[in-house]
């Protein structure tokens, strides 16, 4: 956790996603993280099966 | 280019900097002048984030790379996503909290003021220098293909961006992106769907995939450790990784797009819109590309896309060496065609042996073909130096010249001058605030009221616009666009990053050991882009590095002076 010198309560607006499936922010991080690597297995796929 | 075009062109470009212009004519208030008036939601800091890095070359130059070199750039912006979730995690918060207008205003309340001073001017040197190229490298490549004057399209076009950015601030550069963002992506659709509808009919998709693959054009991931290779996973997913951090996390052009937005939430959700579809959209302009090359197999390329190159060939035809190299290039590329058509009807009829032998003939060829154009172009470098054979630039623009519809052409050198327009209008708002914040001031005119400094910022948005034209009108480039600028931030962007890696994680390093340690790394960066010839990518590593080591280094030299360490570290 960072200390930001100020306070240190980030208001309630922002814990909240907003996004329907994606209520909290760590489930947010993991779905970038799992689309990126979505993204390099077919980058992968498209370079062997081009080969 | 006809009279549609014409109207396609200049009626977007000076449509969307208008309205750019009625829509913000009355910010008149410094923090909405520079932060924007704190209504821009989350779609909208997107699309500006990924505006502002997609400058023109990206459009241009990157069609031109995916046609030479295959898809392999696309590791580049491997370290995007990993990037922009550190960044909303761990950077955002605190520039949020702190509601700061510069990145650099942070380093002073965690450091001291020559350590704000220090990032702040490493970011107008290198931004002030790249602000130059993201306005000449649009201009030489039209102007070279259409034959515009020059020094007239750099300076009309700076103009512009100068007179929309001045009077609007920064909500002007958002309004304006969304919707220059949105002429690109016409752009760039109705270009792809033209280019697939114009390959040969019986060539399905498999067999794209094949032949590009053949001519090594899909080899999207190289898992190669070489550091003298350019682009491999690694340096892509480690050195991008730290590219992309300093580029996001520590460039005012950018951390003034997501920190305008209304709440943490909606800056975060533009980053990490960007963390998601930026990898998709480079394979896509890179895609593009390779199709580029794939319709040439069946169709006459020119020997060189450069256009001076071709316009010397064109006012040269009496040069009989010159023309004997065209015609055995035309002859090698004609014979390219006859064996792809063989090896398709083969592949078709499920002769597999027939297939491999009519490809590995048209492979033999096409390697005749590119044997002939080296040879042409050392003869042509030899004749005109001028004429640099630089084709990366220049596939994608003859490509929609020789082959698209017009109005298609127009909307297409629109959307090019949309991306050169919605990079320059954020680079020179973000180099105007940082100067009035981070220098005027603090420095020049200490506790100017805001009335005083909004006045300053317009001013030196506008200096700074004159200087990026002023660089343009004489700059001269040594590789093709887009590396030249990404070349130019990795050299400046690792010890930005060390800066910033010190202040949010290192809790007992002080001013002097950050501020000198950051110099002598600076240093060392640029002893070794003059001495090594690894990858760029791994500069903002390297630099990264050396700056936090030296700053420990010296603190433990130092010694703690301050009892007690300013509280914005972890």
């Amino acid at each position: 956790m960072i200390d930001s010198g100020v306070d240190e309560t980030p208001a309630m607006d922002s814990e909240l996603t907003g996004l329907p499936w994606l209520k909290t922010w760590n489930n947010v991080y993991v779905f970038v993280v799992c689309s990126f690597v979505l993204w390099i297995a077919l980058l992968i796929a498209l370079t062997e099966l081009s080969a | 280019m006809n009279w549609l075009d014409y109207v396609v062109l200049v009626g977007s470009i000076l449509g969307i900097a208008g309205y750019g212009i009625w829509q913000t004519r009355f910010r008149t208030n410094l923090h909405d002048y520079l932060k924007g008036s704190g209504h821009t939601p989350w779609f909208a800091i997107g699309i500006s984030v990924m505006a502002t890095q997609a400058s023109a070359i990206t459009f241009l130059s990157t069609p031109g790379q995916g046609y030479l070199d295959g898809l392999s750039f696309v590791q580049v912006y491997f370290g995007v996503p990993i990037a922009l979730i550190i960044i909303a995690m761990f950077f955002l918060p605190i520039f949020q909290k702190l509601d700061v207008y510069t990145a650099y205003e942070y380093l002073e309340k965690r450091f001291d003021g020559k350590t704000r001073s220090l990032g702040a001017a490493l970011f107008l040197l290198q931004r002030g220098l790249g602000a130059g190229l993201t306005i000449y490298a649009p201009a030489i490549v039209m102007t070279s293909v259409f034959g515009w004057p020059l020094n007239a399209t750099i300076i009309s076009a700076g103009l512009l961006v100068i007179v929309y950015t001045v009077i609007g601030g920064s909500d002007a550069v958002t309004v304006t992106q969304k919707y220059q963002m949105a002429i690109i992506f016409a752009g760039m659709v109705t270009a792809a769907w033209l280019l697939v509808s114009k390959l040969p009919p019986n060539l399905e998709f498999g067999d794209t995939l094949k032949l590009a693959g053949g001519f090594h054009k899909m080899n999207a991931v190289d898992f190669s450790t070489s550091v003298n290779h350019r682009y491999t996973f690694w340096s892509g997913l480690i050195g991008g990784t730290f590219l992309m951090l300093s580029y996001f996390g520590t460039d005012q052009s950018q951390v003034q797009r997501y920190i305008s937005g209304s709440s943490l939430r909606e800056s975060r959700l533009g980053l990490l819109f960007n963390a998601v579809l930026k990898i998709p959209m480079q394979f896509s302009i890179l895609l593009i590309g390779v199709l580029i090359f794939v319709f040439y197999q069946f169709q006459a390329p020119p020997m060189f896309f450069d256009a001076a190159s071709r316009h010397f060939m064109q006012s040269h035809r009496t040069d009989a060496r010159l023309t004997a190299y065209e015609t055995d290039f035309n002859s090698a590329q004609s014979q390219v065609r006859t064996y792809l058509e063989s090896w398709l009807d083969a592949r078709h009829k499920g002769d597999q042996s027939s297939a491999d032998s009519a490809f590995l003939a048209a492979s033999l060829a096409k390697q005749r073909g590119e044997t002939i154009r080296s040879a042409a172009a050392k003869e042509l470098a030899l004749k005109n130096p001028d004429a640099k054979a630089n084709d990366a630039d220049y596939v994608f623009i003859t490509f929609i010249l020789q082959e698209l519809p017009h109005g298609v052409i127009g909307l297409l050198i629109a959307a090019f001058f949309a991306a050169a327009l919605s990079s320059k209008a954020a680079e020179l708002n973000a180099l105007g605030t940082s100067t009035t914040i981070d220098f005027y001031r603090r420095l020049i005119k200490k506790g100017a009221s805001d009335a005083d400094c909004l006045t300053a910022t317009k001013w030196f948005t506008a200096i700074w616009g004159g200087v990026a034209i002023t660089f343009a009108l004489y700059a001269r480039l040594a590789e093709n666009l887009i590396q030249a600028v990404n070349i130019l931030g990795s050299i400046f962007y690792g010890v930005m990053l060390g800066i910033f890696v010190v202040a949010f994680f290192i809790r007992h390093i002080e001013g002097n050991a950050i501020f000198w340690g950051a110099l002598v790394a600076q240093l060392l960066v640029f002893a070794l882009y003059f001495t090594l010839s690894i990858s760029y990518l791994w500069y903002p590593l390297i630099g990264c590095a050396a700056c936090v080591l030296f700053s420990l280094i010296l603190q433990t030299i130092m010694g703690k002076k301050q009892d007690e360490i300013k509280g914005y570290a972890s």
